[in-house]
């Protein structure tokens, strides 16, 4: 061989070398090194001449870059087998679910919905939501090092092995009839709901209990009390269009998606206020400064249910639409 | 895509494939390079850079043994097969006959490719909606 073919390949062997094992090095690059030359010392009597430097680096860069080679000689490494990466997912999208995509609705909700000092805070500048990434990305890391970690020590063992096909959960079978059964017990109980609401102006004990005699409703209760009632009603024709029509399983989540936003706007109205009942006497302020309290939180937590409630409704909705558009398969079972 | 497709597929089928061949060509002693022509010889050209790697994993398996050996003045590790290795070829080689057998069976109903002008025409497999 020629000088400057020597020098390339040698070049070449450093560079792949360089990512080789330090146990298998050598025998691995003499190895290669030995294919090389053969097929180097090939080519030239057929060509009758010594191989240009051209000629070398040709053949080289048919073998492949330095780290791809080297890469073949690497035992095949994942950070997560197989055998976890679907729980692996699993966890990650619950966790998106559940954490990430609440607080974006409930960050956006304030913004548009409760201007107070904390919104302008929070639209002013981006650091609740860089504050948001780290927590992701942290929560992220963390999940992602825990199954590793489970990968390496091979825990995954006994979830292959120790099962019982017996104790799989039983098919999920929801027929027109189930659905019409479950409408009239929910239709029953939206009814009841619609007179309970109907009844609260006049016997207000129901929905205040003993307390009823100590306070009054804030005037915020006679703007969203129809808006309350006519959401009930709209309960209730729902569950007697499910009644009637069974098979139609996109509708009852579609129309639970715009219940949900009518009853969003409704909380919406009643986060900003901070006044929700007031005392027949004053002698009661102190009570009544507690209630108020009281409704406020309640009502914070049910806006936070309300954003939990869309995504799953939204979720229902968009995998029952889809399904209805699409040609019919067969059914399990 | 397709192509893409089918090449992706033709990996996974040719893998199992070069096993066999490799195995089956080191009943005879070789060395690296000349593995190689000799496979390619026999229509089976492979990569220098899958047949060293799958080479050392079949050795550390237990199926071919190795020595560095000088030859036309140069050294040169020299595979062949162990003991082991003999044994698993040929379970390997029957499963391969069963294999091929199982396919044939399946194939047999299907007619064959009509020669066109252009080369064989591929038998198209209707869906099974469409053929009912």
């Amino acid at each position: 061989m020629t000088k400057p073919s020597t020098d390339l390949v040698d070049r070449y062997l450093q560079a792949v070398g360089f990512w080789l094992p330090r146990a298998q090095k050598q025998d691995i690059l003499a190895e290669i090194s030995e294919d090389l030359q053969s097929q180097l010392e090939e080519r030239e009597p057929e060509l009758g001449r010594t191989l240009t430097e051209s000629e070398v680096a040709e053949i080289l860069k048919q073998r492949g870059r330095p780290l791809l080679v080297a890469a073949h000689f690497l035992p095949q490494r994942s950070l997560i087998g197989p055998a976890l990466y679907p729980i692996y997912i699993f966890v990650l999208k619950i966790v998106a679910l559940c954490y990430v995509i609440p607080w974006l609705l409930v960050w956006f909700g304030i913004l548009l919905f409760h201007r107070t000092e904390v919104a302008a805070r929070l639209s002013g500048d981006w650091h609740s939501l860089g504050t948001l990434w780290t927590v992701v990305f942290t929560q992220f890391g963390i999940i992602t090092v825990i199954f590793a970690v489970i990968d390496r020590v091979s825990l995954q063992a006994p979830c292959v092995s120790d099962w019982d096909p017996r104790k799989l959960p039983k098919v999920k079978v929801e027929t027109s009839a189930k659905r019409r059964i479950n409408a009239v017990a929910s239709l029953v109980f939206a009814f009841l709901g619609l007179l309970w609401l109907l009844a609260i102006p006049n016997y207000p004990f129901l929905i205040l209990g003993p307390a009823a005699n100590l306070l009054n409703a804030a005037p915020i209760w006679h703007l969203v009390y129809w808006p309350f009632v006519a959401l009930a009603i709209a309960t209730v024709f729902e569950q007697a269009f499910i009644f009637m029509r069974p098979q139609l399983t996109w509708f009852p989540p579609t129309f639970r998606v715009a219940t949900t936003l009518l009853t969003a706007g409704i909380v919406g109205m009643l986060l900003r206020t901070q006044l929700y009942v007031f005392p027949v006497n004053q002698k009661f302020a102190e009570v009544t400064g507690i209630v108020n309290l009281c409704i406020r939180i309640s009502v914070g937590i049910w806006a936070v249910c309300l954003v939990v409630q869309l995504i799953v409704y939204g979720w229902q909705a968009f995998r029952e639409i889809r399904r209805a558009m699409q040609p019919v398969t067969p059914h399990l079972a | 895509m397709n192509k893409e497709l089918f090449e992706n597929l033709r990996l996974e089928l040719r893998r199992g494939s070069l096993i066999l061949a490799v195995l089956a060509q080191l009943r005879t002693e070789h060395y690296g390079y000349a593995l190689r022509k000799a496979l390619e010889s026999h229509g089976l050209a492979i990569d220098e850079n899958t047949l060293y790697p799958l080479l050392r994993r079949l050795e550390s398996q237990g199926l071919l043994v190795s020595h560095w050996r000088e030859e036309d003045k140069r050294n040169k590790r020299f595979y062949r097969l162990s003991s082991q290795g003999e044994v698993i070829l040929y379970q390997l080689l029957n499963e391969h006959e069963a294999m091929n057998a199982a396919i044939d069976r399946i194939m047999a109903p299907i007619p064959s490719p009509q020669p066109t002008e252009t080369g064989f025409e591929p038998t198209v497999l209707e869906p099974k909606e469409q053929r009912q």
